[in-house]
């Protein structure tokens, strides 16, 4: 038995025998166990097991979103409009298909949704994620610790988007307030372009995780294989002491020099570990995730009855065109369901979920090593076309990789593309929050300390048309998922209509607020919400949270009332 | 000559100005005060801030490394100090080929780390900040120096005591008040050390089995310190 479960269970020993002893053993029992819980709870402390933890996702390039985690009509009966107006065939705003000769290719699109909890999800919410060992889960499993924020306002920027979603304001992003109450000796980890979205108070900066062996290459110079008189425990600890001096007057001459101390203790701590076999560490956990994307993308038996199991043959009209970035391409196949296979893939995915179960549980080194993760997705990778007409050029069986950034996308595609690409996240974030509910903390789990978060530049406008989707700065949806939530919850309100140049239909577009002061909720709203919960203070202490803790629970209970479509 | 009215005319403008700034911060204040006193932010959730600290850049502790251990030239060198601080990007700082420093080797004057100004992938401007790989890297450079390389050693050793060879008795070669100030000097340069430090130093010192063994441990001491890579 470790240390860690022998604490655990003299824990629970000793309350335990509250029932059988005399009140003299009843005061011991309660000395004896308050001793173990502080052991308990120093240890976890030491191990960075209390520290709140934070995980950005960020969608790079703003996919459409009304297929997964922005609820157009999450009262079931909310004011609708399709952007084709009312006509669902050649509507973007789809989540689901139905047989009809009359529509594009002998099909037609419908928004239709699914009751989890007391709302109305979109129906992909309805179906299975894939879960390890080759299992499935319904999918509204994960949707029981996940809060929707819909109808806030961002700019029309990718770069600049992005950036505001973790750092609205010129202050402290979401992940440097974390970082800078951090214990782990790694407070930061980014992958992929982080570009200005992260700023520390404390001068952090994030250690930045290649997708090639990132342990390795995090760990490296933490390696200690010298046998130096410096590394001798009772030498370590006499210069230690001395440093501890220089330390506590160096306050005097700048208030965060003493922070850089912290950091040098933090190299020390992983210089006395023993780190082995760190790329098959990372082997292993990256092929697990690769699994769980594979299958999301390849296993029919995940496909979900009209979402993404029909055999939708192609057509050159605008719900089957494909942008991949250069050229807008007509798929012509046989079946546009065959679209992903389990070679399919989304870029850093499964990278970043294996750097961060490891880097925030800690496999089996019992301790955390960060407490916040910045992680920003590629698009879809290799899907496969069976058929493509490309400037009047068939083309056969030709992979390609699917943008996010799904201006010349048709309906149809998107709706198959996000919907895997979608099943393929919430497969993977359902086995880290797994993960993260088997690492005690506190009372509770480490889940309990974690916010998760999905954000991307923007949500998407539709074209009428139905052969894509355009920046929708005015709509954008932010989505969190912690042990802080204990059942779906659905806040900020939508307009009916489509709003600015010319969109029209219920895309996301936001309202005003009553609750924010007559305004639309902005950026500041979604991270006053991801402050408050990771218990520092907001960047944008002008804009209100969508949420408030209970004082008893701890759970998230909403403060702008039930949302609302409005028009 | 500023005539007497144009003087007031300045110090009225100087003082709307300075007025003006701090009109400002205050503002900022009542901002997050308003906020607060609207309801719709709790007060927990309001910190201002104002935390910067400047950090030096790697060229700025490669140049102090060169000099405490009287290391030539770190761009043919090619020792540990160019993998363990000059190349990485922890340590923050340009590849700017225009921000050319000049150190004189031989009687002659080159540049200094041209080889190595840009090399192993750094290829942007760099933030300096911190982070616990910088002093990492920083404790491996120290330990290199100073534990595994006798001739690093008795170069900053030189420095500090007149006279000094390793294993060395001599009583003014003990560690004492006023060499260990010579001995911060190096890293903390133009600083004087507190006399708590100090006699932290001495107390440290004496731990050690011989005069090598203390004066190694109170080089690390100093060279593992992170403040003195702080600008302040």
């Amino acid at each position: 038995m470790n240390r860690r479960s022998f604490l655990k269970k003299s824990i629970s020993g000793v309350g335990g025998a509250y029932l059988l002893t005399s009140p003299l053993q009843l005061m011991l029992g309660n000395i004896l166990s308050s001793v173990f819980q502080r052991a308990w709870a120093l240890e976890q402390g030491e191990a960075g097991f209390l520290d709140k933890k934070f995980i950005n996702i960020s969608l790079a390039g703003g996919a459409s979103r009304w297929m997964f985690d922005l609820p157009l009509r999450p009262n079931g009966n909310d004011a609708f409009q399709y952007n084709a107006i009312n006509d669902p065939r050649t509507s973007m705003l789809i989540t689901k298909l139905t047989p009809d000769p009359l529509g594009p290719g002998g099909f037609v699109g419908e928004y239709a949704t699914v009751q989890v909890g007391g709302y109305y999800l979109p129906v992909m919410w309805g179906g299975k994620i894939a879960t390890v060992g080759g299992g499935s889960e319904n999918m509204s499993a994960l949707a029981q610790n996940m809060l929707f924020m819909r109808g806030i306002k961002s700019v029309d920027s990718h770069s600049l988007g992005r950036t505001l979603q973790t750092k609205p304001s010129g202050g402290v992003s979401l992940g440097g307030g974390v970082a800078d109450r951090a214990t782990t000796v790694l407070p930061a980890l980014s992958m992929g372009t982080i570009n200005g979205t992260f700023k520390s108070g404390k001068g952090i900066v994030p250690q930045e995780m290649p997708v090639t062996d990132p342990f390795t290459a995090a760990f490296l110079p933490f390696s200690s294989a010298m046998n130096l008189r410096t590394n001798a425990a009772s030498t370590s600890e006499a210069i230690d002491a001395a440093l501890n001096v220089m330390r506590a007057k160096a306050g005097g001459r700048h208030k965060m020099v003493p922070f850089t101390y912290e950091d040098r203790v933090n190299a020390r701590k992983l210089m006395t570990t023993q780190f082995t076999n760190l790329s098959g560490v990372y082997t292993d956990l990256r092929n697990k995730y690769l699994n769980l994307i594979s299958r999301s993308m390849g296993d029919a038996t995940l496909r979900q009855p009209g979402v993404d199991d029909l055999a939708v043959p192609g057509s050159s009209v605008g719900q089957f065109r494909i942008h991949n970035g250069t050229t807008s391409t007509f798929y012509t196949g046989s079946n546009l369901s065959s679209i992903t296979d389990s070679q399919t893939t989304v870029a850093r995915l499964a990278e970043m979920m294996a750097v961060t179960e490891f880097m925030i549980c800690g496999g089996s080194f019992s301790r955390s090593f960060s407490s916040t993760v910045h992680a920003e997705l590629g698009s879809v990778g290799s899907a496969i076309f069976d058929s493509l007409t490309v400037d009047g050029t068939v083309g056969l069986n030709q992979r390609l990789g699917m943008i996010t950034d799904a201006h010349d996308t048709g309906s149809y595609i998107q709706l198959i593309q996000f919907t895997r690409y979608f099943r393929a996240i919430a497969s993977c974030m359902f086995e880290l929050v797994q993960r993260l509910k088997a690492v005690p903390s506190g009372s509770g789990t480490l889940f309990d300390k974690t916010v998760i978060a999905i954000n991307a530049e923007f949500n998407r406008n539709a074209r009428d048309a139905g052969n894509g989707a355009d920046h929708g700065p005015d709509g954008s949806c932010y989505t969190l998922c912690s042990g802080m939530i204990a059942q779906p919850l659905v806040v900020g309100d939508i307009r009916k209509d489509g709003g600015r140049n010319g969109y029209r239909g219920t895309w996301g577009n936001g309202s005003t607020m009553v609750e924010f002061t007559n305004q639309q909720a902005v950026i500041g709203n979604a991270a006053s919400t991801v402050a408050l919960m990771l218990d520092f203070p907001t960047p944008t202490p002008n804009n209100a949270p969508f949420v408030n803790l209970n004082s008893t629970t701890g759970k998230v209970v909403s403060t702008v009332g039930r949302t609302k479509n409005v028009g | 000559m500023i005539p007497c009215r144009s003087v007031s005319l300045f110090s009225l403008f100087a003082g709307l100005i300075l007025s003006g700034c701090f009109k400002t911060t205050e503002l900022k204040f009542n901002d997050q005060q308003a906020a607060v006193a609207s309801g719709r932010v709790p007060a927990s959730v309001v910190e201002d801030y104002t935390l910067v600290l400047p950090i030096t850049k790697r060229h700025y502790v490669a140049s102090v490394f060169s000099q405490v251990f009287a290391i030539q030239e770190v761009s043919t060198d090619g020792d540990n100090l160019r993998s363990e601080i000059f190349f990485k990007k922890e340590f923050g700082g340009s590849c700017d080929p225009y921000g050319r420093s000049e150190v004189t080797v031989n009687g002659a004057t080159t540049d200094e780390f041209i080889q190595a100004r840009c090399g192993s992938g750094i290829t942007a401007d760099l933030l300096a900040a911190t982070n616990p790989m910088r002093y990492a890297w920083t404790t491996k450079a120290c330990e290199n120096n100073i534990v595994t390389r006798p001739a690093r050693f008795a170069a900053a050793m030189n420095q500090v005591l007149s006279g000094w060879s390793p294993g060395s008795v001599q009583l003014q070669h003990k560690p004492n008040a006023e060499n260990i100030k010579k001995a911060y000097g190096l890293f903390f340069q133009s600083r004087e050390p507190d006399e708590d430090i100090v006699n932290a130093l001495i107390q440290l010192g004496t731990t050690a089995a011989n005069n090598d063994e203390a004066w190694r441990l109170i080089l690390i001491s100093l060279c593992v310190n992170p403040e003195w890579q702080s600008l302040i």
